[in-house]
């Protein structure tokens, strides 16, 4: 049993946006799953159907044997705890302390009382500066999130991400907003996580990052898979498939 | 249709309606004036009378002025008191008429009426809240907080729901994602998003309440507006000017120091750290 199960999704926005159709595919433990493809083409929607950030519309959801799709909110609740999500806009809370935005990612542990009161115990802030030392900002635990650099803000992200101790991370585009050495580092980091046997799933649009980290890409247009198969072999052919004929491999490399 | 096309094509018509707006305007003035007994002449002829009321303010009778203090801290208890307790309900009502939090069928329901209610109580002046709650439970202080209280429950939904309904939904998203339920997400999603502008209204409310309070007495709301109304009726204007002195002091200094405490609320004091960190 493959850790992730996807089978014919389908999401329709309202009233008649049909955003993904028919996809379907596996995801073994431990892979780097790139998924590729023109803006529009569904790459946000289908990260986001995974945790149910977005309800899907049709299909089935595996997640380690489990259907995520039907599931109630409280066994929803359970699969997202092992699921974690990097953002592209990061979507720290920036009024917050660096610790306290990676102390979320661990907020489903804690007693509501705790959380409430915003009194993390003593092992969870360990945690937390040992995960921000992890991506390499130890000293930045007690600024303001807003006060950070884009780079340094989505290290944080991962850091929220890592606190989860997940199974699967998703990560969507993670980079597009950081310029291309920061996104060497990021990215150093996600395949450090994958490393350490967590499956990744990310969108991204750069062909040389997708060469680089991953192990799969998947290639989408208008809603569905174009492309499933090592992204070594994407040749020019399969590009153009992807991408179309008008795109020019030179904005995507 | 090019938009040139159609501005030539709806041209005439535009005019025309310009020019009834106008005319309408006109008429309705040219027949309020009629209405109206715009006597300037009053106004030279009872001069000497408001001579007696503007020399009032040469020789003012402190002898009443503990008098005025007194009132004037109980005008800012009512004030205060209306504030504080129109928070905690305006705090509830405000997530409850956020349009962006309030997605289900049942939901939109209950925005629709937080959101409605409070339009209709608002658009309603404390002033006339404060008659109905004086017919309702008798001169003095309570009606006056009473009428203070609900317009700013009312207020203060309207103004912190459109707070919460311009929220940044990334850092919700964020934590829904991590398993958080409900609770969570709106303590750590939206509350840190929201916690200065609720401060800044409240203290912003927390003036209006103070101006307030003073014109309410008038209608029979307590505090120092009322007395200043009696002796004005008494026509004992040394006395008046000494309230009304106090009034503007209060007025004043409130007015100074909340938009000195929202400026340091908005800005922190300083440039990097903006307000409070959580
Ligand atoms: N909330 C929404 N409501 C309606 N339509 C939406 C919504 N979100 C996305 N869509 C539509 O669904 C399709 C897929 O969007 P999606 O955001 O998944 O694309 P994407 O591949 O992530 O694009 P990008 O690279 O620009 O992020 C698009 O046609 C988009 O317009
Ligand atoms: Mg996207």
């Amino acid at each position: 049993m493959a850790q992730l199960e996807i089978e014919h999704l389908k999401k329709v926005y309202p009233p008649n946006v049909v955003a993904l159709k028919d996809i379907s595919f596996e995801v073994e433990k431990g892979e780097f799953l790139v998924v590729i493809g023109l803006s529009g083409s569904g790459k946000s929607t289908l990260l986001r159907c995974i945790n149910r950030l977005i309800e899907p519309t049709e299909g089935s959801i595996k997640f380690e044997g489990e259907e995520v799709t039907t599931a109630s909110s409280k066994e929803l609740k359970l699969i997202r705890e092992d699921i974690a999500m990097v953002f592209q806009r990061f979507n720290l809370i920036e009024r917050s302390l660096v610790l306290t935005n990676v102390l979320t990612g661990q907020l489903a542990e804690l007693s509501l009382w705790r959380s409430l009161l915003g009194r993390f115990p003593r092992e969870l802030k360990e945690r937390a500066h040992a995960k921000l030392e992890t991506v390499g900002i130890p000293e930045q635990a007690f600024k303001r999130a807003d006060e950070l650099s884009g780079g340094q803000q989505q290290r944080v992200g991962i850091a929220r991400a890592l606190m989860q101790d997940p199974k699967l991370l998703l990560a969507d585009e993670p980079v597009s907003s950081l310029d291309p050495a920061t996104s060497g580092t990021i990215m150093d980091y996600l395949a450090e996580i994958n490393d350490q046997g967590k499956t990744v799933i990310t969108s991204l649009h750069f062909l040389d990052l997708v060469r680089k980290y991953g192990t799969r890409a998947i290639g989408l247009k208008d809603g569905k898979i174009v492309y499933d198969g090592h992204p070594k072999d994407i040749d020019d052919e399969k590009f153009k498939e992807v991408f179309g004929e008008e795109a020019e491999k030179v904005h995507i490399t | 249709m090019s938009t040139e096309e159609k501005i030539k094509e709806r041209g005439p018509w535009y005019f025309w309606r310009n020019v009834i707006v106008v005319a309408l305007f006109l008429a309705a003035f040219v027949y309020a004036l009629t209405r109206i007994n715009l006597d300037l002449t009053l106004l030279a002829k009872n001069f000497p009378s408001t001579i007696k009321l503007w020399s009032a303010f040469a020789k003012p009778d402190w002898s009443v002025l503990g008098e005025g203090v007194t009132l004037l801290i109980k005008t800012l208890y009512m004030a205060f008191m209306a504030t504080a307790l129109a928070l905690p309900f305006a705090i509830v009502l405000s997530f409850l008429g956020a349009k962006n939090l309030m997605q289900s069928p049942v939901a939109k329901g209950i925005y629709t009426f937080v959101r409605g209610f409070a339009s209709i109580i608002r658009s309603i002046q404390p002033i006339i809240w404060a008659i109905i709650f004086v017919v309702w439970v008798r001169t003095g202080p309570f009606p006056g907080v009473l009428a203070l209280w609900i317009h700013s429950v009312a207020d203060m939904t309207k103004l912190f729901s459109e707070r919460v309904e311009s929220i940044d939904v990334g850092p919700m998203e964020a934590i829904e994602s991590t398993g958080a339920g409900k609770v969570l997400i709106l303590i750590y999603g939206v509350v840190p998003q929201i916690i200065n502008p609720y401060l800044s209204f409240t203290l912003y409310r927390l003036d209006i309440n103070v101006r307030m309070a003073t014109i309410i007495g008038i209608v029979g709301g307590g505090g120092i507006g009322m007395r200043l109304y009696s002796y004005i009726r008494k026509w004992n204007f040394p006395k008046a000017v000494v309230m009304t002195m106090l009034i503007i002091i209060m007025v004043w200094g409130i007015d100074y120091l909340s938009s000195r405490l929202r400026e340091r609320i908005e800005t922190g004091g300083g440039e990097k750290t903006k307000g409070f960190t959580i």
